[in-house]
């Protein structure tokens, strides 16, 4: 019986305030929604990724030897840790077709038994068939090949031939790619017998360790059996990197937008909760008179928090996972390729993060309750007698006090009356502020930094491709009508230091180049004609300064060669490594041969006869890149919405239930006021006066987070191959700012209209 | 004619179907600087009476008229302009500002009232200029209560209205509240209401208004008005 009637007074008041209620428990959903949908994704990324490595014995080390003979095949073998070993032969080709795109070839020794091809159509190749291959996938519809065609392949001059037995996808190149995006119309992959190259030597070892086998040992044993070896493991491997990056981005994400969106809803049941328990404390006593138990009657108030957001939390938990990770999947498939999509079931940290946003709002009631209700029910019966007001800290400075005007004086002890709430609204506008700026910001740092690398450190207007035709670079400078042609020759190369091993890419510039801008903040800094230089962040993965050495290993060398970092280069976006043309052809012996034609302002007549020429593969334009880059962008402005809508969101809440529970609790002051003579305009300025101040102080407040917030964000998102510079452009303040002012003003507005229902009757009558 | 004349006024109120006729055709008159007492008990309308003299409230009809101003035809402004210039009000629950100190709490009636007094004197002249910077929680009922009438005379008014001035005082303080009251009264020449179910303060007054069930029972003037020393309850 007893229970009944308490349960009856739960549904009853949850849904006479079911506007209340419903906010809480979507807000405790969002935390739950937003934590369980990235936790759901990056799960998903390495249940997937992991399962297609499993299924395709997927290589652990890629052991770079020349050449990679039988007996060294034998003694990788009996390296402890060590499961399969198999040789295979990995070039780089140029395709024989008129935009000349090029392949990574790899050619097994038999039947590949480690990174395992996954056929898609065609028929499997076998390992007696020489001329046949496996083309990727997406190279070949994008190429226009079918199983079946023959492709063929230039190698030193010479062509070679393969019929395509079918098209595949593989573990190893999830992205394939030279440098961030892929593009298969110029980048792709094939799979043949080593049979093909047989004058030539396997260069590349491919290993699996067994189950529970230390990566690190191997890899240092096999370093110590062969160290002119460059050995990749998966983390310096190019594709599997940038799984393991991306899966790392999400895993911080989550931990770092649910953060923010629990402490949102944390403020808001807050108020929430605040704002009912003091109405309810006429109940409560009477509920205690009654003889109900102290117990029983917290137990029935922990339930008003329990329920909406238990409801809340599992609501957030379920939809979180059916409808984020889809929406980040299909993003990230649009660069790679995986056969299947694996969710992971609900993870313990889903759960628990379900468990705490419970938690954290039964222990906010439990906060509220005791601190309203821990009294005589006799006491509770009686009104909630008003705060006693004190002196504040600001009257003992005389100066500034006195300057006040007697409005101003009582504006400031309302203020400090209750703190919290004064605190709660503080905190409220900040976090609102913050939030409208760091969606602002994370728009301007992305246009930042795109403009800046397309503009500010490439200084050309567009760069012709060249393939492997070119003549010498000097000619061109004549050949092209133009205000600048530089030439550039880029290298894939492999990085080693003693910390880490890594793939990126060499560009090496020409003595007095003056199109690229590599210096502190991209401005122009010439290069010295000796050493290599890092960008800054490649320089912070590799663990080296300038001045340190580094091995470096170039496509076609048998061993890595030391030399020195001789500086460090500042750019954003794409990291590498560059050097100049005199300090290549010191170093090594060979030719300086142009892969590319840096060209700044063509006339009409040079851009014609860039079409002339035959050498020229492609032309790319860096403000079209940009605008690509950009479109990327656009994708995202759901994102900021949402933010911005939070924030909004957040503001009006907690303004409104802090505005509701001050009129409350001065209603007879008000009334009293109204009586004396105050017109309802000048009770209504002195209300405002008071929101204003605290909105005022929680924009300023606001100002500097929501700049450190947009640095937050880009920092976890940047991983370990770029650089996201992050910038709040003034604009985006002052937006914010009068956002958020005028959001207050509004909310204020709605508050003080309630000022005319104040019933000076009804209010002032003795309180028996 | 009088300084305060209630004509066939009519209080009605309608709460959920019923309605309650909380001021019944009341009629009289109350000449300038009078003390009048309202007597009656509790829920015959005293308050009502005195919520429409003040102009917190408008009656269902009839006419008020207050030192020559109709206050019926009054709307929402004029009323508060009406309750800043020519009116004081004591509270029995005194309704002080709890965050403000006694002095600011009197200094609340100086801001709206152009011709207000000094809230230091009235302070004094209450007998509170010890404890002009202490808040309402530091004073004691009476203190509290003395606040109030300073608060109330502070704006000069033509017109104090006071519900149920002792109700919340032991009756030691009671009297002193009253002396003071008498005693404003002659300083300042205001004219006086007072209402009260407590019969033992009718000696007091100039007049008494006897209400019952929202009716005037009987208007009597006391030739000689006792002075608080004579009174005891």
């Amino acid at each position: 019986m007893v229970k009944n009637a308490l349960g009856l007074k739960l549904a009853r008041d949850i849904w006479h305030n079911r506007a209340q209620f419903v906010a809480m428990i979507l807000l405790c959903a969002l935390g739950t929604w937003c934590f369980s949908g990235l936790d759901a994704f990056w799960r998903m990324l390495e249940t997937s990724s992991q399962t297609y490595f499993e299924q395709q014995n997927m290589a652990d080390l890629w052991v770079n030897l020349a050449p990679v003979d039988r007996e060294a095949l034998l003694r990788v073998q009996e390296v402890p840790g060590v499961q399969e070993v198999q040789a295979r032969i990995t070039l780089e080709m140029a395709v024989d077709l008129p935009w000349e795109p090029r392949v990574a070839v790899h050619a097994f020794d038999g039947e590949p038994r480690i990174s395992i091809p996954l056929l898609r159509e065609g028929k499997a190749l076998s390992s007696s068939d020489i001329r046949g291959c496996l083309l990727e996938e997406q190279f070949a519809k994008a190429n226009g090949f079918a199983p079946g065609d023959r492709i063929t392949l230039k190698w030193d001059g010479s062509p070679i031939e393969f019929t395509i037995v079918g098209t595949c996808i593989s573990p190893e190149h999830v992205i394939t790619t030279k440098d961030v995006r892929p593009d298969p119309t110029s980048y792709g992959f094939l799979i043949c017998s080593a049979a093909v190259f047989s004058h030539l030597p396997y260069n590349e070892a491919v290993v699996t360790l067994a189950e529970g086998a230390q990566g690190e040992t191997a890899q240092r044993a096999i370093q110590a059996l062969y160290p002119q070896a460059l050995i990749l493991s998966r983390k310096g491997h190019g594709s599997t990197s940038i799984i393991q990056s991306d899966t790392e981005m999400f895993h911080s994400l989550s931990y770092l937008f649910p953060l923010l969106a629990f402490a949102v809803a944390a403020l808001i049941v807050l108020t929430t909760l605040t704002r009912m328990i003091e109405n309810q404390r006429i109940m409560i006593g009477t509920l205690k008179s009654l003889g109900y138990r102290d117990g029983t009657v917290r137990r029935h108030y922990l339930s008003y928090a329990l329920y909406p957001s238990l409801l809340g939390a599992l609501l957030g938990l379920l939809t979180g996972r059916i409808s984020l990770p889809y929406i980040l999947w299909a993003a990230e498939t649009t660069s790679m390729v995986f056969p299947h999509c694996l969710q992971a079931p609900i993870s313990l940290e889903a759960w628990l993060m379900t468990g705490v946003a419970v938690a954290l709002s039964l222990l906010i009631c439990l906060h509220t309750y005791n601190k309203n209700a821990r009294e005589w029910p006799a006491a509770l019966l009686r009104a909630k007698p008003p705060k006693a007001g004190r002196t504040l800290l600001l009257e003992r400075i005389p100066t500034l006090w006195n300057r006040l005007g007697f409005n101003g004086k009582m504006v400031m002890r309302n203020l400090f009356r209750n703190k919290l709430r004064t605190l709660m609204c503080f905190v409220g506008t900040l976090c609102c502020t913050m939030l409208l700026i760091s969606s602002m910001g994370l728009q301007d740092s992305v246009h930042f930094f795109i403009n800046r690398y397309y503009t500010q450190t490439l200084r050309y207007q567009l760069k012709a491709e060249l393939d492997s035709t070119a003549g010498e670079a000097e000619a061109y400078e004549k050949r092209i009508q133009a205000e600048r042609v530089e030439a550039v020759m880029e290298k894939g190369i492999t990085l080693a230091s003693d910390t880490a091993t890594r793939t990126t890419t060499l560009t090496v510039v020409q003595a007095d180049q003056q199109l690229l801008y590599l210096g502190e903040k991209e401005s122009y800094k010439p290069l010295e004609d000796h050493g290599i230089y890092l960008t800054r962040k490649l320089a912070e993965v590799m663990g080296t300064k300038a001045g340190d050495p580094i091995r470096i290993r170039l496509p076609g060398d048998d061993e890595p060669v030391v030399t020195i970092v001789a500086g460090l280069c500042e750019v954003n976006i794409s990291q590498g490594v560059f050097m100049t043309r005199p300090a290549w052809e010191n170093w090594r012996k060979d030719p300086f041969q142009p892969t590319a034609l840096l060209i700044a302002n063509p006339t009409s007549e040079g851009l014609r006869q860039l079409e002339d020429m035959d050498e020229v593969a492609q032309v790319r334009d860096p403000l079209v890149q940009s605008e690509q880059m950009l479109t990327l962008l656009k994708s995202m402005m759901g994102m900021f919405m949402l933010m911005s809508a939070v924030a909004l969101g957040l503001a009006f809440v907690v303004q409104y239930n802090m505005g509701i529970l001050n009129l409350m609790e001065r209603n007879r002051e008000y009334a009293t006021l109204k009586v004396l003579g105050y017109h309802q305009k000048e009770i209504r300025g002195l209300m405002k006066q008071e929101n204003n101040l605290v909105m005022l102080l929680g924009v300023l407040g606001g100002l500097l987070p929501g700049r450190a917030f947009t640095a937050l964000i880009l920092k976890t998102c940047e991983g370990e191959n770029t650089v996201f510079s992050s910038t709040v452009n003034w604009p985006s303040y002052v937006v914010s700012a009068l956002v958020t002012i005028a959001f207050s003003m509004f909310v204020t507005w709605i508050l003080t209209r309630k000022v005319r229902t104040i019933d000076m009757v009804e209010a002032l009558k003795s309180v028996e | 004619m009088s300084y305060i004349t209630f004509e066939s006024v009519s209080k009605e109120y309608t709460t959920g179907g019923e309605r309650v006729l909380a001021a019944d055709k009341v009629s009289f008159d109350v000449e300038k600087g009078e003390l009048c007492v309202v007597l009656g008990p509790s829920g015959a309308g005293k308050t009502t009476i005195l919520n429409l003299l003040g102009g917190m409230d408008k009656a269902t009809s009839g006419h008020i008229q207050v030192g020559g101003k109709e206050i019926t035809r009054m709307g929402g402004s004029e009323l508060t302009q009406y309750r800043r210039t020519d009116v004081g009000f004591v509270f029995q629950f005194y309704n002080m500002m709890p965050n403000l100190t006694a002095l600011e709490n009197v200094e609340l009636a100086r801001q709206v009232c152009p011709k207000a007094l000094d809230p230091l004197e009235v302070l004094q002249q209450v007998g509170l200029g010890e404890r002009l910077y202490n808040f309402p929680a530091q004073l004691s009922g009476g203190e509290q209560q003395r606040v109030s009438i300073a608060r109330a005379l502070c704006k000069n008014p033509a017109l104090l209205l006071c519900d149920e001035p002792t109700g919340a005082l032991d009756s030691k303080t009671g009297l002193q509240v009253l002396k003071l009251l008498c005693d404003v009264r002659e300083h300042y020449g205001s004219t006086v209401a007072l209402i009260t179910h407590n019969e033992a303060i009718a000696p007091l007054a100039d007049r008494v208004i006897r209400v019952r069930s929202g009716r005037i029972e009987s208007v009597k003037r006391n030739a000689r008005p006792a002075t608080v020393e004579e009174l005891s309850w």
